[in-house]
């Protein structure tokens, strides 16, 4: 009796019926097994069937993935972008008031995970505005609320903008009022976007909404 | 196997060991390949499954003829699949080989589910041992997969 004899199709078929964990977990039972568990084809049974349309009705890319699993969500994602290519990104090129407001159904998401919602954007060289004020970021799911605030840039660049010179004591209110942990550092990823997180949230396994969003503060001066 | 209606057809089902198993039509029409070979009548009246052994059809069979009676409630069906996969793995192997073969899906979907529930959250090297698979893995190797993925292999059963 040996795994490694079954055809490839039953090799994946019984690696689609593990968890993304275990399936990377996987990887390191053999060479072959481990071209298996990397394969788009196992990763794309770990999708919801109607990912497709899911996609083509975003706007914004909220990306989730189990926490700490680079692996995971490198691949997740990978199988997305590998079918869909994104025709169309929105760019803001003014706003007065952001909000950006997503939501998902946590069935379509593997039960017992930790996951961190992300959102994913890219700032254009010529933005700026957008890190004078920080930025509250939520997730809920039932009575879970996690917040946290962030400031929109890159890392590398440390705009001090006017308006945060001229207002810092309502920056510090702010801070003090609703900032719940640090600071987050926003991962850039290779491709140049970058990852905010939004917030992590643990999924049961149990049907429920998680309603993800980013939005300016409100700050009375 | 016999049965005294007139009309029930059926057929013969011939195994990889010269065995020959008679069954009713409808019941063996539920492995697609069989279905095919049946439509295209490329088969007489003896149909030939060198890939499969007496001892698995007999319960391939057990499996299908539950399956075609509809008067099963959902419930008992599911009572009868956890039942019938409470084998040996090294027979579920078998079994899972002859239903990909024979193209029965939810025989397969059963069978590999059984496998993935015995791998679940255990280490690699239990799953190796379990399943006789050679580590051809270098150290070094090893070494950088676990640390890429080092996330998942936390809190594993070791055994």
């Amino acid at each position: 009796m040996k795994l490694d004899l079954l055809p490839e199709e039953c090799i994946v078929h019984v690696l689609s019926c593990l968890s993304p964990r275990d399936a990377c977990q996987a990887s390191l039972i053999s060479l072959e097994i481990r071209d298996f568990a990397k394969s788009d084809v196992l990763w794309e049974k770990f999708l919801p069937p109607d990912y497709r349309e899911i996609m083509s009705r975003l706007v914004f890319l909220w990306h989730l993935h189990p926490k700490k699993s680079c692996f995971s969500s490198s691949r997740v994602l990978f199988s997305l972008m590998g079918v869909i290519r994104f025709p169309e990104v929105a760019e803001l090129k003014m706003v007065c008031w952001l909000e950006i407001y997503g939501k998902i159904n946590t069935r379509m998401l593997s039960p017992n995970t930790v996951y961190v919602a992300c959102l994913i954007v890219k700032i254009a060289d010529r933005a700026y505005g957008l890190d004078s004020l920080p930025s509250e970021v939520s997730v809920e799911v039932g009575d879970y609320r996690s917040r946290g605030l962030i400031y929109l840039r890159k890392n590398n660049c440390c705009k001090r903008s006017l308006e945060s010179n001229l207002i810092p004591s309502g920056i510090e209110a702010l801070r003090t009022s609703v900032s719940v942990g640090e600071e987050q550092v926003h991962c850039e990823r290779e491709d140049g976007w970058l990852e905010i997180e939004l917030g992590e949230f643990y999924n049961d396994g149990s049907e429920r909404e998680v309603k993800m969003s980013l939005k300016e503060v409100e700050v009375s001066i | 196997m016999a049965t005294t209606t007139t009309e029930t057809k059926m057929l013969t089902l011939c195994t990889s060991d010269k065995q020959q198993f008679q069954i009713e039509e409808t019941i063996a029409l539920q492995a697609v390949t069989i279905r095919n070979m049946v439509e295209d009548e490329c088969a007489s009246n003896v149909i030939p499954l060198p890939n499969v052994n007496s001892k698995i059809m007999i319960q391939i069979i057990e499996y299908l003829k539950k399956h075609v009676d509809s008067s099963v409630s959902k419930e008992d069906m599911e009572k009868f699949d956890s039942a019938f996969v409470e084998k040996k793995l090294s027979e579920i192997f078998d079994i899972i080989l002859a239903a990909n073969y024979l193209n029965i899906k939810n025989l397969l979907d059963i069978c590999c589910q059984r496998v993935a529930d015995v791998m679940k959250n255990k280490s690699p090297e239990w799953v190796r041992r379990t399943f006789n698979i050679v580590n051809d893995f270098t150290a070094e190797e090893e070494a950088k997969i676990r640390k890429e993925h080092e996330w998942a292999f936390e809190g594993v059963d070791e055994d």
